[in-house]
């Protein structure tokens, strides 16, 4: 997977490509990513799903440690631009119903403000 | 049919992939079928390298695959201990955050998945058969 980053006002947008998923060699990718935007200060981070192809149970925990060390901190992580196929993950598992999730990257930045 | 027999062990994961990518491209499934159907499959495949045989290093886990009709079928068979998914409880997604993001979602998200989940163990074999009934 690739992650990268841009900034808009406070937020750290972190731009998903490819695919979360366990493998022989796991990589904590998207934990590190958001470790270091908050290690810099940033506490309003927003996931751009828009390029994400393929999530599996350990990316969706690898979504969930990232979520708790973001509210942990007092900040915010958002979700935006989810593709179907995902989002049927995040109905089932009902993570939707406790990260917010928008359509659009100006909803998501608006929500944040 | 097509079959695949494989070592449990994670690094087989990939040959799993390639293996299903092989037997679906002719049903030219949608996108999100064809999601579904492989992350179905390797959750089942990863929950067996990870709990089915505990004190055995040459554990195999055998698939086979074929479709009928409109619905895709999976077979996915180890000799393990025995294990029937259809009693997992569905995980608490509280629990989850409070482990950290740890927890048993990929059994409970098969069985939300898939159209049908059915198990048996028959000759000390966990024997689980799953189908997708493929989209119009």
């Amino acid at each position: 997977m690739e992650i990268t980053v841009r900034e808009k006002d406070d937020v750290a947008i972190l731009d998903l490509k490819g695919e979360i998923r366990l493998s022989e060699h796991p990589e904590p990718i998207l934990r590190d990513h958001v470790k270091r935007e908050m290690d810099k200060g940033k506490r309003k981070l927003l996931l751009n799903f828009a390029d994400l192809e393929f999530i599996d149970s350990s990316g969706i925990g690898e979504l969930v440690s990232s979520y708790v060390s973001v509210k942990n901190a007092g900040g915010k992580l958002r979700i935006a631009r989810v593709p179907d196929k995902i989002m049927l993950i995040l109905k089932y598992t009902s993570l939707g119903n406790i990260i917010e999730v928008f359509d659009d990257e100006a909803s998501a930045l608006e929500d944040f403000s | 049919m097509n079959t695949l027999s494989v070592r449990s062990d994670l690094s087989e994961l990939n040959k799993i992939r390639a293996y299903l990518k092989r037997n679906m491209q002719i049903l030219r499934l949608s996108e999100e079928d064809y999601y579904i159907i492989e992350l179905s499959l390797l959750e089942i495949c990863i929950n067996i390298i990870r709990y089915a045989y505990p004190d055995d290093e040459n554990g195999e886990i055998f698939l086979k695959t074929w479709q009928d009709n409109d619905r895709v079928y999976l077979e996915i068979r180890d000799n393990g201990v025995p294990f029937d998914p259809r009693h997992t409880k569905k995980p608490d997604i509280d629990e989850i955050m409070k482990a950290g993001g740890k927890g048993g979602l990929g059994v409970f998200l098969t069985r939300k998945l898939m159209d049908g989940f059915k198990y048996k163990r028959i000759k000390k074999q966990n024997i689980l058969t799953i189908y997708k009934i493929l989209s119009p």
